[in-house]
């Protein structure tokens, strides 16, 4: 048992010698040659500038609806509606249909549908 | 960049800057990764001139990959020491091939202060007896106990599950300690 110790011991000091002090020391010309690469390799202003900006999903949409212009005609169109849901509500809908989405009281589909009188008349 | 901000720069931060064009990310990464992989590579492969040109065509992937990086999937250092795994992996299989004896010699340049021969000795001895264990437990060993990486991180380098690191690395330090038993007093570890 005091042996397994000992060995641990000898391997834990051995890594962090490793890790520390015994680390292999890195050459000045490796270095000179990585940083090289690295310059080569980075892309430059010049390049940077060509290369096409990434559409997030907002500017996709904005340019398939036809831009901003059309953003303001959807919006007006929007609250039109809004409007008119809430102001016309029993003047424009006729009785019948406004009974059947509130449906306090017992309403026929015949009441909606005429074209029972229409057959009628035939 | 001002120097003493350079160490709180986060490895992906400075990708990013990379990426960008800023001149002294390339100098600043350079600096930081380089004795890591270089490190690991030689622990690994025991070869100076092999683990030099691991290290260089590991970062030269780096460099290459730098605009098209994507932010959270990875951390920098995980993907680098993937990419120098597989890479020693490629070469001790070629070197295999040709030459059976894969323990390389370790370097004998006479060092003239006592302890610097002491020191050199222990991590000559040490290389040797990673030598002597399999690739996949020297690579699992080295990261654990050399860099100090977290068996999560060590599984997702050497795409295993964390028991198989456990695994590894328990073996590989009961292999090493074995190969190494006999030689304490001589590495000067003869109170411990």
């Amino acid at each position: 048992m005091a042996e397994k110790h000992q060995d641990d011991a000898l391997l834990d000091a051995l890594f962090a010698e490793a890790a520390g002090d015994g680390k292999p020391e890195v050459s000045a010309d490796l270095m000179a040659r990585i940083l090289a690469d690295a310059e080569a390799m980075q892309p430059t202003a010049a390049a940077l500038a060509a290369r096409p900006a990434r559409q997030g999903l907002f500017s996709q949409f904005m340019q398939a609806i036809g831009g901003w212009p059309s953003l303001a005609g959807l919006a007006t169109a929007t609250v039109a509606g809004v409007w008119i849901g809430f102001s016309a509500y029993g003047t424009i809908v006729p009785s019948s249909v406004a009974d059947l989405i509130e449906g306090d009281s017992q309403t026929y589909l015949a009441y909606v549908d005429a074209s029972y009188a229409l057959a009628g008349e035939e | 960049m001002p120097y003493d901000a350079q160490e709180e720069v986060p490895d992906e931060a400075l990708l990013v800057l990379y990426a960008n064009g800023d001149p002294s990310a390339a100098r600043i990464l350079t600096l930081r990764m380089t004795p890591r992989v270089f490190s690991h590579a030689y622990r690994v492969l025991g070869d100076r001139a092999e683990a030099e040109d691991v290290a260089q065509e590991a970062l030269m992937r780096l460099w290459k990959i730098a605009p098209d990086w994507r932010s959270g999937e990875a951390k920098v250092t995980t993907w680098l020491f993937r990419v120098v795994a597989n890479l020693c992996t490629d070469r001790l299989r070629k070197r295999r091939g040709v030459d059976l004896d894969t323990v390389p010699e370790p370097e004998d340049d006479t060092a003239s202060a006592a302890d610097m021969m002491q020191e050199r000795a222990r991590m000559d001895a040490l290389q040797q007896a990673l030598g002597t264990l399999s690739d996949r437990q020297r690579q699992a060993v080295v990261l654990r106990h050399i860099e100090g990486l977290g068996n999560p991180e060590i599984a997702e380098i050497m795409e295993i599950s964390v028991e198989a690191v456990e695994s590894l690395t328990a073996r590989g330090k009961r292999a090493l300690a074995k190969v190494l038993a006999g030689r304490r007093e001589e590495l000067g570890y003869s109170d411990g």
